[in-house]
């Protein structure tokens, strides 16, 4: 029997130990508990007007009674300066959907608007937690952005002078702007390249672009109402370019595709989806370069350009136990196949063994390209995890084939937990 | 004029409370019915990839649409990483 109660006594320490109040969220109009409800309802002067501040908690608190208790609590809000304690009317502590809501008139707001102040709330039942909530601040037009990957706008320029060598410059930038307009979004995604990979000595200066590529992308969802099936993912591209002076491409194409999307299946750990798709590019090549990985090459046929593109996705995600941010999927598989169908005849690059070398051989010709990829990664612990990557096929614009591409890798990481 | 007798009586829109706005989160996952708890990650209702990342977020904004609301959906939490909770809690912050 002691033990017994020792162990419920634990037990409650542990889960009043987990009990943290998160963060408070934006002040609402409130109804007394009796009659919040889901559905939207015709409300009359005769209900008193109630604010209502919830607070998101984690774990179980360590006795609803004292939780639910107003004379526990202690409310403030600031506004110019002023602070207004606040009585409270009611504490609502609502499990199923893990919040904590404090209720009190809007008659003890005078003078301010709740959303124009900052809010302090205290549960005082000890160890004490308050949690604040800030009017949201006017968002500037731009954010600190974590890399070049997260960066919507993105410039990198540097100089490089020294003995023995001509100056360097290198400029490297990247542009997108995303908008959306009714149930469309737009976007227009650009980046530039200036001797990025160049090593010294340089015998010149150049600010000539290595790479340019440009795109006006347009995305709709449309839904599609029929079981298991989320709905299409349309992408349009109307207009892309892209140069390449590594190759001598450069192209001017345009792209239509539609995904379908169904629901996934199985779950709630082990997920499997996949999405087919199909689309068509078509647009206009630039350049038709003499040489080619240094030999000469007859390209004269190589004009418009007109594809179809059908693919398949398929996705296998095993959900790690508690998913975080860092740690979301403990096991994925994702293996995609698309096959372009030429109405036109491309360049296509193949390596040759002659006489012991690989020596690219490139060729114009309509027959279809297939390309195909798979990705495994599997986190067997959080420190330790397997990746690996297969890929099959060619892409445009010069569509240089990779035959049957594998690579394994192993990741360990780690940092002192002091 | 007074809205005391039920014929003037003002149909508002309902007040966005954490109920309501779990519900939303919920019911626009692929796998609704997997819920059990406010805590439970949204991978597990089936939003486990960009993709049913991207749906869940435009069916948030057009169920918010029929109870005339609005949210830009860049300022709704989801992906499988992200708790019902949390998800919820960014649809009443920024449901305006």
């Amino acid at each position: 029997m002691r033990i017994l109660l020792a162990a419920s006594a634990m037990l409650a320490c542990a889960s009043a130990a987990d009990f943290k109040l998160g963060p408070m969220l934006k002040p609402r109009k409130g109804a007394p508990a009796t009659t919040e409800r889901l559905t939207p309802h015709r409300t009359t002067e005769t209900e008193p007007p109630l604010i209502a501040l919830d607070i998101v908690v984690a774990g179980m608190p360590p006795g609803e009674t004292a939780l639910k208790d107003r004379a526990n609590w202690s409310v403030s809000a600031t506004a110019a300066t002023v602070t207004h304690p606040i009585a409270l009317n009611e504490v609502q502590w609502k499990p199923g959907v893990a919040r904590v809501t404090l209720f009190f008139p809007a008659s003890e707001l005078t003078g301010f608007e709740p959303e124009n102040a900052h809010w302090v709330a205290t549960f005082n039942t000890p160890p004490s937690q308050s949690v604040t909530w800030d009017p949201t601040m006017k968002k500037g037009p731009f954010a600190a952005a974590k890399s070049k990957d997260d960066a919507d706008l993105y410039l990198f320029g540097s100089f490089l002078a020294g003995v023995s060598t001509k100056p360097l410059f290198v400029i490297d930038a990247k542009g997108n702007w995303m908008w959306t307009r009714g149930s469309w979004d737009l976007g227009i995604n650009s980046a530039i390249s200036t001797n990025a990979g160049a090593q010294t000595p340089v015998d010149r200066s150049r600010i000539d672009p290595d790479s340019i590529t440009a795109a006006f992308s347009v995305q709709r969802i449309l839904r599609w109402h029929v079981p298991g099936i989320e709905g299409f993912d349309l992408n349009l591209q109307p207009l892309a370019g892209q140069f390449s002076r590594k190759t001598a491409a450069s192209d001017i194409v345009g792209a239509a595709q539609v995904k379908l999307v169904p629901k996934p299946w199985f779950g709630p750990v082990r997920w499997v989806a996949v999405y087919p798709s199909a689309g068509y590019e078509g647009g206009h090549n630039l350049n038709q370069p003499t040489t080619l990985f240094k030999q000469a090459v007859n390209l004269s046929g190589w004009n418009i350009i007109s594809r179809a593109v059908v693919g398949i996705t398929g996705e296998y995600y095993w959900l790690s136990k508690s998913p975080t941010a860092d740690d979301t999927y403990r096991f994925t598989i994702d293996a995609s196949y698309q096959s372009r169908v030429l109405f036109t005849p491309e360049p296509f690059v193949t390596v040759a063994d002659i006489k012991g070398q690989a020596v690219n051989t490139v060729t114009l010709d309509r027959h279809p390209r297939p390309e195909a990829e798979a990705h495994i990664a599997w986190n067997f612990s959080k420190l330790m995890g397997l990746q690996i990557q297969y890929k099959y096929g060619s892409l445009p614009p010069l569509f240089q084939f990779v035959d049957h591409q594998a690579t394994v890798g192993l990741t360990f990481k780690a940092k002192h937990s002091q | 004029m007074s809205n005391n007798s039920p014929a003037g009586a003002a149909f508002e829109k309902p007040p966005l409370t954490p109920e309501l706005c779990q519900a939303i989160v919920v019911r626009n996952t692929p796998k609704p019915k997997n819920f059990k708890k406010p805590e439970q990650a949204l991978g597990e209702l089936g939003v486990v990839d960009a993709e049913q990342t991207k749906f869940h977020k435009k069916d948030i904004r057009d169920d918010l649409k029929r109870i005339r609301y609005k949210i830009d959906t860049n300022n709704i939490k989801s992906g499988a990483a992200v708790s019902v909770s949390d998800c919820s809690a960014s649809v009443q912050n920024n449901a305006t």
